[in-house]
């Protein structure tokens, strides 16, 4: 009976009427029958066993059926098995007192052993039903608390990241003006040196310090400028973007790195620091920050990659490519640092803590990326072509 | 006093049981009724009236379920009579009683 051998609890005095009930039950399918001989023991038995239905005659020594089924009733663990009275009560009170006792049904003796089957199926039928919607009532109770905590737990650390950010927000806030002091004090410096008269030798030293001096500025300046770029639009609003332009940033953001370790070509286009971010244009519904931070992440994990690679620079080539393909944008990263994505990790490689790096990162980046790709109803891939490791993102 | 053998192959096909299943029943009743026997004795011979009921009543009840309606229905007066407090002549009934549960065997 759905997939359980459901227990029979029977309690009668005498021994012929549990052997015929057992009897007459046989014929429904397999049980496991126990028996009482009176309402102590029915209410003893009733508790270790908790049978999935109890058959129990009403007159019986020592404990009788009515005293028994109110003790079954109001105990905890027993109270919603059901009970069947099989008894030979004469008149309509001792009936009424049955059935306002907490029976489920109630069968005259003598009794037709068909009859008995047919009732006793069916309410172990609903009783069974009942006791699987109750488990899984409990199994969702208990999830609904787990997901509570973990929602909890996710609430928790996004505070916290707030309140770093509102931290560094407010450490870029306060760099920006001494920045923009020595820039243009740079500036000032730079006109001072033109009025050096040529071919002096002091002319070209201090030129080459100024523009040392300029570039080191402008990466600091173009560092403070997109950390304020991503803290001031925390905000998780899908809005219409130009993806490209996003991939121009994330690149930007990297390039420091990135440019000893491997020429980056945006379609077929060496990237520079002075690329136009909206020199192409893929509009998308995306929330720019979090793609950016997809984008970061791949870059990052290629940029790993190149450094671990023996490759001459020359011969090395992170390809990115956007294209537009039947309303969907296809982004992808095709790096030659090695010879493609190992295949013990590929098919695991956007689950969370799996990682080739062996010294350092814990491996939850391309997780990340995953569930941002996700978040934005889009697909990411992971697979190799041509000895190339790609990454290939569907918005 | 007409005494009917009882037929087993009658009460197999009343209860929808195999033959076997039917003369295990019956062996079983035979000897918790004689159990139950004894303790009517004992209950009239004391003129335990409640007594007399409670174990009148029990035969009743399974030998019923057996379609023994012959042992039933005796033993349904004398749990009739007693339940009411009524003094009647209980020997003589229990007497055909054993007559009846005797001639099963």
């Amino acid at each position: 009976m759905n997939g359980i051998v459901p227990k029979i609890l029977i309690v009668d005095d005498l021994k012929e009427t549990r052997l015929l009930i057992k009897l007459s039950l046989k014929k429904l399918g397999e049980f496991e029958f126990f028996e009482a001989k009176d309402g102590i023991e029915a209410v003893q038995m009733s508790k270790e066993i908790l049978p999935h239905i109890i058959l129990i005659d009403a007159i019986m020594p020592n404990m009788d059926g009515f005293e028994a089924i109110r003790v079954i009733r109001n105990h905890s663990l027993t109270h919603s098995i059901p009970i069947l009275m099989v008894s030979d009560l004469d008149n309509k009170d001792e009936k009424v007192k049955a059935l306002q006792s907490g029976i489920s049904d109630f069968i005259s003796k003598p009794f037709n052993t068909t009859e008995l089957s047919i009732r006793v199926n069916s309410i172990l039928n609903l009783h069974i039903k009942f006791l699987k919607k109750q488990k899984e009532l409990e199994d969702i109770n208990c999830h609904l608390e787990a997901k509570v905590s973990e929602m909890l737990e996710k609430r928790l650390e996004e505070l916290k990241l707030a309140s770093i950010g509102e931290l560094v927000a407010g450490i870029t806030h306060e760099l920006s003006t001494p920045i923009t002091y020595l820039k243009a004090n740079l500036e000032m410096l730079k006109y001072d040196i033109d009025d050096i008269k040529e071919n002096d030798i002091i002319k070209t030293s201090i030129l080459n310090t100024h523009s040392i001096l300029s570039n080191g500025l402008n990466r600091l300046s173009n560092i403070i400028n997109n950390t304020r770029e991503i803290l001031k639009k925390g905000k998780n609003k899908k809005q219409t973007e130009n993806l490209y332009s996003t991939l121009i940033t994330s690149i930007r953001m990297v390039y420091n790195r990135a440019k000893h370790l491997m020429p980056i070509y945006i379609n077929n286009t060496l990237f520079s620091l002075d690329i136009n971010e909206n020199f192409e244009i893929f509009e998308a519904n995306i929330i720019k920050e979090k793609m950016e931070q997809v984008w970061i992440i791949i870059l990052n994990n290629a940029c790993d990659e190149f450094a671990k690679s023996e490759k001459e620079f020359n011969k090395r080539r992170l390809d990115i490519t956007i294209r537009e393909s039947m309303n969907t944008i296809i982004i992808k990263f095709e790096d030659n640092a090695g010879v493609g994505i190992s295949d013990s990790i590929l098919s695991t490689i956007f689950e969370p803590f799996i990682s080739t790096k062996v010294d350092y990162g814990v491996g939850v980046g391309l997780n990340i990326a995953k569930q941002i790709i996700e978040q934005h109803n889009g697909i990411i891939k992971a697979y190799n072509e041509k000895n190339k490791a790609v990454f290939e993102i569907i918005i | 006093m007409i005494l009917n053998k009882i037929d087993l192959n009658q009460i197999a096909e009343y209860l929808d049981f195999d033959l076997e299943d039917v003369e295990m029943l019956i062996v079983v009743f035979i000897e918790s009724t004689n159990e139950t026997m004894i303790e009517l004795k004992k209950a009239i011979d004391e003129n335990n009236l409640e007594q007399i009921y409670k174990s009148a009543h029990a035969i009743k009840g399974s030998s019923a379920n057996l379609t023994l309606m012959d042992i039933s229905n005796i033993a349904k007066e004398i749990e009739k009579e007693a339940k009411s407090g009524n003094n009647i002549d209980y020997i003589s009934k229990y007497e055909y009683l054993e007559q009846l549960i005797k001639n099963m065997k």
